[in-house]
């Protein structure tokens, strides 16, 4: 059992790493009709998932989805429920990873095949999302501790700099007013989706309580202002839609006198490549833990190989396929994520409560 | 099965010790910087050269070793790759600092060069650009001999690390060049480097750019100016004319601020708030200063600055450039987003500009 501090670090993952999964492009693509707007939007939205979802899961203490829909919800359902989750955490987890090899390639390393550099990290993931909830939560918050500082230095460093083009953040600021697509809304949401990794993660949890919500909801809105409007300060209000990867872009614009590397970039990439693996080893943890949900129901019989090894060896085998992508198919596949998964969220979210109504009556009979 | 398991591991991490797959450093040349031409007999065809550095042990030994070659053809992609086979070693532009174009290709479209050095992921964003005259491979022939690392004294004085002119304007990264080349409302201005002789080159000269073509060139003193009003605290000295005789001071702090004023009825106009303050570093009167002589030459400065000012800003203006950003700053300001850029075209032409400089020489220097 953990504490419950452990949940920020949960919301922290998802808001940092959402440089890297395609949420400041979708946004600034959406600069001139209605970002602006649905930043503001989805700091409301987002809590008040975040909120139920809290409530929801403290019905539950120490109890993950797929026990929950196993005990509550007739087989075939669970089944196909379980297995729809399994498949929205599991890409979670792919265009975290897909994006990273590919900036990889982009910045540091253009001589080494992108292969190899997948398995580099397949390795460390699937090794890794075998352990148990708790040893995944504390390597979170290691991680999380030593790299906020490196982005908050970062953060100020793109700030003091005089070639930030305050004139081109007020004139995106000027477009608030416009009325926000769905789309746009649920790229912003993405920043608080990190809660819903309690579907797994309850079981490290006593009973889940969460003060404070409000700050989660401030540090989500600065973190989503940041991420849209830094790189518009820096590429200019046209400008900005020519980068493909927008904040690696603008970590490359960036100098610093007094590190032993003069690119920011370099360390920037090292931040991100740790947060990376991480959010990818929490999501595929999930993902894996749903699976067994779906085929390891029953009986537990000893096996010569752990079943689980042919769930981590289906997650690399599709991985490989998709690094077969170009790179607009991969654009517009991350978006079509952040589209569904917020329907995804409430999905699971009224799942739960139903989950909880059909306990209590059981519990009446 | 672990122990399959474990075997089956190592093997994959012996996968990386095949080395590096870069080459190494004694099989590079590095390419400090790039210059980009009209090729000459032929103005649909381009001309790149590079300048090499060729890796030495001991930077303390000023013996500089630097191999410059010039190629023509349609792209520079294309000119890069026919440069590599008349060197023996790979061309690396991790290290490229500036990419300089000509004077007769910027006035031409800068676009492709642009392109090329934001597209190629070698070449970092804060690349440093300028124009040269009267060719960028004259320029970069020049081999001042000060000059301890092949290249470095145009980068050290395009950037200020080095040499700190007020006739230098603000580094034109290659970022900031295509921002300013895409957004509405801001147009990029460059550094012009000129060859004076085969050892020693001359900036203090600027070129104003509409969008990608450069149009209008900035004397010093208008560079000077230009500085003045984009940078906080700029490094000179300003001359004034009193009763007949020079002074000089030095700014100590500096800072201008602009307004965009749209009166209902009447022209609009931008006012400028220019706030200096300053220590006298030369005179020519002989006369010990007292408080009554340091106020009158205090308001004769800002009174002959005022002038100096509004004479570059009408020059800038009448260029139809836009190198401080006012039609950005006019739509940032205004929330009727569609309207707002008609409404600055239009404004922009009958544009007025109000100047108040707000002079203080506030120290005698080290004698009365």
């Amino acid at each position: 059992m953990v504490k419950n501090k452990y949940f920020y670090y949960l919301f922290l993952i998802n808001a940092l790493i959402n440089v890297v999964n395609f949420v400041p492009r979708g946004l600034i693509a959406q600069r001139f009709s209605g970002a602006m707007m649905a930043i503001v939007i989805s700091v409301p939205i987002g809590l008040l998932l975040m909120y139920l979802c809290i409530k929801m899961m403290s019905k539950f203490p120490g109890e993950g989805i797929p026990e929950i829909f196993n005990a509550n919800y007739p087989k075939p359902v669970t089944k196909f429920m379980l297995f729809g989750h399994t498949l929205l955490w599991y890409i979670a987890g792919l265009i975290t990873l897909i994006a990273f090899v590919d900036v990889t390639m982009r910045y540091i390393t253009s001589d080494v095949s992108p292969l190899l550099i997948m398995v580099g990290f397949l390795v460390v993931v699937c090794l890794a999302i075998r352990v148990t909830a708790e040893s995944i939560l504390y390597a979170l918050e290691v991680v999380i501790i030593i790299n906020v500082p490196i982005i908050i230095y970062v953060l100020f460093k793109a700030l003091l700099n005089p070639m930030f083009s305050w004139d081109a953040v007020m004139q995106v600021i000027t477009y608030s007013l416009k009325a926000p697509s769905y789309g746009s809304i649920s790229y912003a949401t993405f920043i608080f989706t990190g809660y819903l990794n309690l579907a797994v993660f309850n079981r490290a949890f006593k009973k889940i309580r969460v003060r404070h919500i409000w700050m989660i909801g401030v540090v989500g809105f600065l973190v989503l202002i940041a991420s849209v409007l830094i790189p518009i300060g820096y590429q200019g209000t046209i400008g900005v839609e020519r980068h493909v990867y927008p904040w690696f872009s603008t970590a490359d614009v960036l100098r610093t006198k007094n590190f032993i590397v003069e690119r920011v970039l370099f360390f920037f990439y090292f931040t991100y490549l740790t947060l990376s693996l991480v959010s990818s080893i929490v999501h595929w943890h999930v993902a894996l833990e749903m699976l067994k949900g779906v085929f390891l129901t029953e009986e537990k019989k000893k096996r010569k190989i752990d079943p689980e090894w042919w769930m981590i060896l289906a997650f690399c085998i599709v991985a490989f396929f998709a690094m077969r992508t170009n790179q607009f198919f991969r654009d517009r596949a991350g978006l079509l994520f952040l589209d569904i998964r917020l329907a995804a969220e409430f999905f699971l979210i009224a799942s739960v409560y139903l989950a909880y109504k059909r306990r209590e009556a059981k519990k009446r009979e | 099965m672990n122990r399959i398991l474990c075997i089956l591991l190592i093997l994959l991490l012996i996968l990386p010790l095949q080395g590096c797959k870069f080459k190494d450093i004694d099989l590079k040349l590095f390419v400090m910087a790039v210059g980009i031409d009209e090729a000459e007999n032929n103005p649909n065809k381009l001309s790149v050269t590079l300048k090499i550095a060729i890796p030495q042990g001991d930077p303390k030994k000023a013996e500089e070793q630097v191999q410059i070659i010039t190629e023509e053809g349609d792209t520079i992609a294309e000119i890069v790759r026919v440069m590599k086979s008349r060197i023996d070693k790979e061309l690396d532009f991790g290290h490229c600092k500036a990419v300089l174009f000509g004077e007769k290709y910027a006035r031409k479209n800068i676009r492709e060069a642009a392109d090329w050095t934001m597209r190629r992921r070698d070449i970092q964003l804060t690349i440093y650009t300028a124009v040269a005259r009267p060719s960028a491979k004259e320029v970069l022939n020049v081999q001042p001999v000060t000059e301890r690392i092949p290249a470095n004294s145009i980068l050290l004085a395009l950037s200020k690390d080095g040499t700190e002119s007020p006739f230098i304007v603000p580094p034109a990264f290659a970022y900031v060049l295509q921002r300013r080349i895409d957004e509405r409302g801001a147009d990029p201005i460059l550094a012009l480097v000129e060859k004076k002789s085969d050892q020693e080159f001359l900036i203090n000269k600027s070129y104003l750019f509409d969008k990608s073509k450069a149009v209008t060139e900035l004397e010093p003193e208008e560079t000077r100016i230009y500085n003045l009003l984009s940078l906080k605290n700029l490094k000179t000295s300003l001359n004034v004319d009193y009763q007949g005789l020079k002074y000089a001071y030095n700014i100590e702090k500096s800072s201008a601020k602009y307004k965009i004023i749209t009166p209902t009825n009447g022209t609009p106009y931008i006012e400028y708030k220019i706030k200096i303050l300053a220590e006298v570093e030369e005179s020519h009167s002989g006369d010990i200063f007292n408080e009554k002589l340091l106020r009158d030459l205090s308001a004769a400065a800002g009174n002959q600055l005022n002038e100096r000012v509004e004479r570059t800003l009408s020059k800038i203006h009448q260029a139809k450039c836009d190198p401080l950003g006012w039609g950005l700053r006019y739509q940032s300001r205004h929330w009727n987003n569609s309207e707002e850029w008609k409404e600055w075209e239009d404004l922009s032409e009958r544009l007025e500009f109000h100047v108040k400089c707000d002079v203080d020489i506030k120290y005698t220097g080290m004698v009365r």
